[in-house]
């Protein structure tokens, strides 16, 4: 254990604990005293107390007593068979990461041949299976539906898995890639993206306030009717085509290949108001999907992935 | 001049009625907070009303405030009436009730606004830290300078229960609040990650262990004896139980943080000696009830006396339920459940709650020369209210915690999860309203209480009583 | 766990100081007479002194 750098630490709290018990088995011993004898006199502070109120003379209560010892011998016992006294391992040699491991090893040997057998299968043909889909479901709503929602449907900033919109693919590899790897992929440490991953980066400062807005109307015009500004949309296009294009296309239908949403739908993912639009063009967006793979392991997310292709089939 | 002297009861009556007041403040935060669990949106969109603000709110209105405030007012009586000397130093008195006065303002400014520290019972910002303890050392130059000057040679019990509150908190305050400023409002803890951690809880289990259950052991072995008209059943057992818990308790804190980045040996150590602490804890609900025995028809028509006996009970209930959910196996269940919300209510509103509010329905009269409380029906009947809404209270999170503890360990024949987190808070939505509701009724009896103390003081007159020089001098 | 090595020596010196506490009890003779101090409280009438009692009726 890293705590101690050496045995005297351990000793020190050993030694503490140690001393503990033995000041209180002492205290204990020093009372041990039985019940006075009936009659006799109470003397105290020169006092001459109502004959009635004798009874209080009391000793301590035997059965408390009994439970105080009981107690401590347990501690004793109890830090003789587990850590406690510093380095002392304890006769049992437990530890919680070792009862974890041995937890998992028995998961993992009941439970591993459930969710192999459909790993060997190809996903569009485990989506169709009815076990396997109540499996997948049971994962999702553990793993997934705190940010994709019960019911798949997302929210702001979540994507929908139930329509046929798909940021990065729709196609069953590409599903558990996403699954597995994240989005955008996780570097070298397996949890962040790598700092060049693609995002959609802020446009503020490099287009000014206006340009944003006449951008945010083009943007809007492409799925929407009410609320365009004509004469800001039709500047705007000519920005998006030097600025936005390289990513979400010519045609705003977007890139499967970078994450960057087809604009063209009226399917947004922060929203699709004046206000939201100005905001993500601005201030870009970082929305970024875990990688389950390390979590979770390939066959269950293999389940995962075919229940998600399911939803939107 | 010597048969003249009197008490200085002036300071325990601005803390009583001060405890009646933040009282019902706290525990209507309480109220408001468990509606907003099961209505969510109650709060209309106001940042300072949102739950993660109201509820520190909450924790600190009723420990600090209310129990604080208990716990000064009772200890100056206390300490005075048994030292038979009158309190050390009348100014650095007042400057306690008008320093802690102002703490909890400046709390009840600061948690809304979002100014907090992050620790859990210990949120108050440096500046706040700095005056709490200031006040606190004030708070121990008054009750330790009392004894010093005390007449009676012997040195009562509750004096060392309530001594030793005082200079545990101080201990525990100066070392749990170190913390580096970076502005006059914020703060960052002077440890970092599984050390802050575990002073927290050094600091938290013995905020219950000393601030409400040492401080209001004192409250116990002075009020219930006088109450009951007998003397306590042990005096023995009192000494000998104090010492003891004194001596273990410091080593609780970590059972707070079973299964977590903690070391093992600390978690063993802190589950060991919270089992240990079974019957220290114990020896003071011992001799509370064996003091009575004998004298249970008292019971019948003393609601004071009730509200002290119901709160012991309590008392002995939850430092049983305590040291179990510190064994490892059943933490497992109980952790991150209703049952730790259960199990922190039986103690707070059954234990410290009644005990202090015995203890003020015992001091009022005594503080504002009247014979008894203005209604002694009205105590009567805050007494069956209060409990009715703690027994509500407390088996309803019992009841929500225990299914929630099994429903997340559900699993199925392929080891998936049976229910998601969703589904079990879904489960508790009816137990939360019990919840509301036993909250409410609780504030109710807050209510009464408050009319019942309005009435008796306008009744009465402020009355410091005078020091029996023989009595004293027989001792001296 | 660095932190051990500041609770631990602050667990001391309370630990220490309560000792000292108890040694001074101890000698001091605070627990030499472990029934009379239940009682002297219950002779301790804080309710009606004669000179309250004046104060009273003075009114």
């Amino acid at each position: 254990m890293s705590d101690f750098l050496g045995g005297f630490w351990s000793l020190y709290i050993s030694v503490i604990v140690i001393g503990g018990f033995i000041g209180l088995f002492i205290l204990l011993l020093s009372q041990n005293k039985v019940k006075k004898q009936t009659g006799e006199k109470v003397e105290t502070m020169g006092h001459v107390w109502d004959d009635t109120l004798e009874e209080y003379n009391n000793p301590l209560p035997r059965w408390w007593m009994w439970m105080f010892y009981g107690t401590l011998v347990f501690g004793v016992v109890y830090l003789a068979l587990y850590p406690g006294l510093g380095e002392y391992k304890g006769a049992y040699g437990w530890s919680s990461h070792g009862q974890y491991d041995k937890e998992v090893a028995v998961a993992e040997k009941t439970y591993g041949p459930i969710f192999n057998g459909y790993l060997k299968q190809p996903i569009a043909v485990v989506a169709k299976d009815e076990k396997a889909r109540k499996m997948g479901e049971r994962l999702f709503l553990t793993y997934c539906a705190q940010c994709h929602g019960s019911d798949a449907r997302g929210a702001k900033g979540f994507p929908n898995l139930r329509d046929a919109d798909w940021l990065w693919g729709g196609a069953p590899e590409t599903i558990e890639a996403t699954i597995l790897h994240g989005r955008p992929a996780a570097g070298p440490d397996g949890v962040q993206p790598v700092s060049d991953a693609p995002r959609m980066p802020a446009w503020g400062k490099i287009l000014g306030e206006e340009k944003v807005k006449d951008v945010a109307n083009y943007v809007r015009s492409l799925s929407q009717k009410e609320n365009i500004d004509a004469d800001r949309a039709t500047r705007g296009k000519e920005i998006f085509g030097q600025n936005c294009a390289a990513c979400h296309g010519a045609d705003a239908k977007g890139n499967q290949a970078l994450g960057a949403p087809n604009l063209s739908d009226d399917i947004w993912l922060y929203g699709g108001s004046q206000t939201t639009v100005v905001e993500t063009i601005t201030n870009g967006r970082n929305g970024v999907m875990p990688a389950k793979g390390d979590q979770l392991g390939a066959a269950k997310v293999h389940l995962l992935a075919a229940y998600v292709y399911g939803l939107s089939k | 001049m010597e048969a003249q002297a009197t008490y200085n009861y002036k300071v325990v009556r601005q803390f009583a009625v001060m405890t009646v007041v933040w009282g019902i403040v706290g525990m209507l935060v309480g109220v408001i907070i468990a509606a907003m669990l099961v209505w969510p949106d109650l709060n209309p969109g106001l940042p300072w009303l949102t739950y993660g603000r109201l509820r520190p709110l909450h924790t600190n209105a009723v420990i600090f405030a209310f129990g604080g405030c208990g716990l000064f007012a009772t200890s100056y009586y206390v300490v005075q009436r048994t030292c038979q000397v009158r309190l050390f130093c009348d100014k650095l008195a007042a400057f306690t009730f008008w320093g802690w006065q102002l703490v909890i303002l400046l709390a009840a400014i600061t948690l809304p606004l979002g100014y907090t520290s992050g620790k859990e019972y210990a949120e108050l910002e440096w500046p706040i830290d700095i005056l709490i303890t200031i006040v606190w050392v004030a708070y121990a130059l008054v009750f330790f300078g009392t004894i010093v000057k005390r007449k009676v040679k012997h040195i009562y019990v509750a004096n060392w229960f309530f001594g030793g509150f005082i200079l545990t908190v101080a201990i525990l305050h100066l070392v749990n609040s170190a913390e580096l400023p970076v502005t006059f409002w914020k703060s960052y803890s002077a440890y970092s990650g599984a050390q802050d951690a575990m002073v927290q809880w050094w600091y938290g289990h013995n905020a219950v262990g000393f601030f409400l259950t040492a401080g209001f052991l004192g409250i116990m072995y002075y009020f219930v004896p006088k109450q009951a008209g007998r003397p306590v059943y042990s005096y023995r057992l009192s000494v000998v139980h104090f010492w003891a818990l004194i001596f273990t308790y410091m080593w609780a804190g970590p059972h707070h943080l079973h299964y977590t980045a903690l070391p093992d040996w600390t978690q063993s150590l802190g589950m060991v000696f919270s089992l240990i602490l079974l019957a220290p804890s114990w020896g003071g609900m011992i001799n509370g009830i064996m003091t009575l025995s004998g004298a249970w028809h008292k019971l019948r028509d003393d609601p004071i006396l009730k509200f002290l006996v119901v709160s012991l009970s309590f008392y002995g209930m939850s430092t049983f339920e305590g040291p179990m959910m510190s064994i490892k196996t059943v933490n497992a269940l109980s952790h991150y459940t209703e049952w730790t919300v259960g199990h922190v209510h039986s103690g707070a509103l059954g234990w410290v709650g009644f005990i202090t509010i015995g203890a003020i329905y015992y001091l009022i009269p005594r503080l504002f020369g009247r014979d008894e409380m203005y209604s002694k029906k009205l105590v009567e009947t805050h007494f069956w209210v209060a409990t009715i809404g703690i027994v509500l209270y407390i088996a309803s999170m019992w009841i929500a915690g225990v299914m929630e503890g099994l429903m997340w360990r559900a699993f199925n024949s392929d080891g998936t999860l049976t229910y998601t987190f969703v589904e079990a808070l879904k489960q508790k939505y009816p137990y939360y309203i019990i919840r509301v509701l036993g909250g409410a009724l609780y504030l109710s009896g807050m209510i009464m209480m408050f009319y019942n103390v309005i009435k008796t003081i306008s009744a009465g007159k402020a009355v410091d009583a005078a020091i029996p020089a023989t009595n004293a001098a027989h001792h001296a | 766990m660095d932190i051990i090595y500041l609770l631990i020596p602050v667990s001391l010196l309370a630990v220490l100081l309560i000792s000292m506490l108890f040694w001074w009890a101890i000698k001091g003779g605070q627990f030499d007479d472990l029934e009379g101090p239940s009682f002297q409280i219950m002779m301790d009438d804080d309710r009606d002194t004669p000179e309250q009692s004046a104060q009273e009726s003075q009114r």
